[in-house]
């Protein structure tokens, strides 16, 4: 039924506006995906207040390496202090705010600002600028320091920041997906992982939303992979071929489970929006538990640091996206990330890259990447379609008389596991709701 | 005198026209053909990439899947199909050797779909072979000018 048209269009009529009126137990205002307003409100309550994963230390190993990064909108410089730990800082030159860092990457003693050399330390504070004399005593108002991000933290190796000195600690944040992370770090033999590989990157226009309610929507992949799916099930013979030359179609086939075989794998929701999914490839190369001479190799490697009964724990870990709201999903089986940059309320950026394992057979790091060439390349068999829809929905929302989205499937059936964590059926859309709460709680929390 | 009738380039020449005259006209099926089994389409995710070197890609994969999925009605991102105009200059060999041809070339494509034109400039190297049924592609690689940027989808080979 439809219901008078009431999304604010301008900042000042969010005043009045009530988040819990839009996100429903069983249905979500469209405006949630397309209203400017609600977005602008969305960079100031979530993108600043919680914590948003921006990196690996991996990328900045020593003192001075930089990169430039986003908490949503904001582009921020990631920088290695000279002690050792981490800052970043509002990429705005504190005179006259031109962009003070430009290349996504760097080495740097200092910060100049290319208009009238200003020039900063690696913390971000002012360290000097030509005629001092000429601008007179700093008045108390004035910020001649870059704007510090107030709390920047690694938790094994994953970089998240928060513009806010409140709210909950990193761990707290990340509950029950810290499992994901430490998955991912424990399949290491050294215990390290290193980017490498370069990066994807993926544009579509619609909500940011879309792509993190997707990547746990278990009903879709049948439908929209179905044309990809079908041509790979005319031809068992690459799924066959050797190494990571049959991953792509493996991958494939994988995705063309019946809806009942959907249904059978796990969904499991954690405080917070986090959410994953269980494992649902079982043949190939891309199994769990491969058996061919690459990861007998890589398996030893992992004995020798954790010994078999661990080794076989870790290696038991099989899930898929997990899902760190808002803006991080994690394949620790695959050593691969995909991190979400909103752009604006109808413009995404998807970024993706691979970390190596140190201590494992170099072809473990070639299965990442093509994992990654398959699963989120502009190019992809499987994203492309997935990509599609994304901008066929934000078409379809943008305008008509029907201003909810139906987000009722397995509404009840719903287990709790514990006070923070809850499971359901593969077709369920336990995590979109659940994704919805978190959204709802962060733009509830007062101004 | 000539005319331009009379104007026979050489073989390596007309194939990079004839390979991207059938891209145009999604012949995909038969693009395929037109490598060696072992052949790969490499378009590296980024513009520095050499050969061997273990870097992301825009694509990389058995090429018949490609051809055949997005030949395939239920290929979302493909309805409405896209249509493509290669433009092709500056084709020139760079290297023979027993092993084949190195051919180089400056590719601007333009592809129209749901009535939106998007424009890739491209690189393109041709590594071919000379067989019993002519030239095949070992390797067609392409170096896009934004090979690092955000793309939206982009299923179909350039």
């Amino acid at each position: 039924m439809h219901s008078p048209p009431t999304a604010p269009h301008t900042a000042a009529e969010l005043g009045g506006w009530d988040a819990a009126a839009w996100v429903q137990p069983h249905r979500v205002h469209r405006g949630v995906y397309t209203d400017p307003a609600v977005f602008a409100l969305e960079q100031q309550r979530i993108f600043q207040r919680a914590w948003v994963y921006i990196g690996h230390e991996s990328e900045v190993p020593e003192p001075g390496d930089h990169t430039l990064a986003h908490m949503g909108t904001q582009e921020i410089v990631l920088v290695r202090q000279a002690d050792g730990g981490l800052a970043a800082f509002e990429n705005r030159c504190s005179h006259r705010g031109a962009r003070l860092v430009v290349q996504p990457k760097g080495q740097a003693r200092q910060f100049t600002c290319a208009y009238h050399a200003w020039s900063f330390h690696l913390d971000g504070r002012l360290q000097a600028m030509p005629l001092p004399q000429g601008y007179g005593p700093e008045p108390a108002q004035v910020q001649r320091d870059l704007i510090r991000i107030r709390q920047v933290q690694s938790y094994r190796g994953f970089v998240f920041a928060m513009h806010s000195d409140e709210g909950p600690t990193l761990v707290q944040f990340l509950g029950g997906l810290a499992s994901a992370l430490d998955n991912m770090v424990d399949r290491s033999p050294s215990g390290r992982l290193v980017h490498s590989g370069g990066k994807l990157r993926m544009l579509y226009h619609g909500n940011w939303k879309l792509f993190m309610e997707n990547a746990v929507d278990l009903v879709h992949p049948l439908f929209v992979h179905g044309g990809a799916v079908m041509v790979a099930r005319q031809h068992p013979e690459w799924a066959a071929l050797e190494g990571v030359t049959g991953q792509t179609t493996q991958m494939l086939l994988a995705n063309g489970m019946k809806l009942s075989e959907w249904d059978g794998v796990d969904l499991h929701a954690h405080d917070g929006g986090h959410v994953y999914m269980g494992g649902f490839y079982r043949h190939g190369v891309i199994a769990p538990q491969r058996q061919d001479p690459v990861f007998n190799a890589y398996q030893a490697a992992l004995v020798q640091r954790h010994g078999p009964e661990k080794t076989q724990a870790v290696l038991a870990v099989d899930r898929f996206n997990n899902l760190i709201w808002p803006n991080l999903s994690v394949n620790a089986r695959f050593q691969t990330v995909r991190m979400v940059q909103p752009l604006a309320v109808d413009k995404t950026m998807i970024s993706s890259y691979c970390f190596a394992m140190e201590g494992a057979p170099a072809e473990m790091h070639e299965l990442s990447l093509r994992f990654l060439n398959t699963a989120s390349s502009p190019g992809s068999l499987v994203a492309s379609d997935d990509l599609e829809i994304f901008e066929r929905c934000q078409q379809g929302l943008s305008e008509g008389l029907n201003d909810w989205i139906d987000t009722a499937r397995g509404l009840g059936s719903d287990q709790a596991q514990s006070a923070t964590h809850w499971r359901a059926n593969g077709t369920s859309e336990l995590p979109i709701r659940h994704q919805l709460q978190a959204w709802l709680h962060w733009m509830r929390a007062p101004a | 005198m000539h005319t331009p009738t009379d104007w026979n380039p050489p073989d390596w020449y007309r194939f990079v026209l004839d390979e991207a005259t059938l891209l145009d006209a999604r012949g995909f099926v038969d693009w395929v053909g037109l490598f060696t089994p072992d052949g790969r389409y490499w378009m590296p995710a980024s513009p520095d990439a050499t050969v061997g070197q273990t870097t992301l890609a825009l694509f990389d994969e058995v090429l018949m899947l490609r051809a055949q999925r997005l030949l395939h009605p239920l290929t979302h991102v493909q309805i409405p199909p896209s249509r493509t105009h290669h433009h092709v200059s500056g084709i020139q060999l760079i290297q023979a050797t027993n092993e084949g041809l190195r051919v180089a070339s400056m590719q601007w494509i333009v592809e129209q779909r749901a009535q939106v034109q998007r424009h890739f400039s491209a690189r393109v190297q041709h590594h071919l072979r000379a067989t019993p049924q002519g030239l095949k592609m070992v390797l067609k690689r392409i170096d896009l000018i934004d090979a690092e940027a955000a793309h939206r989808a982009m299923p179909f080979p350039l």
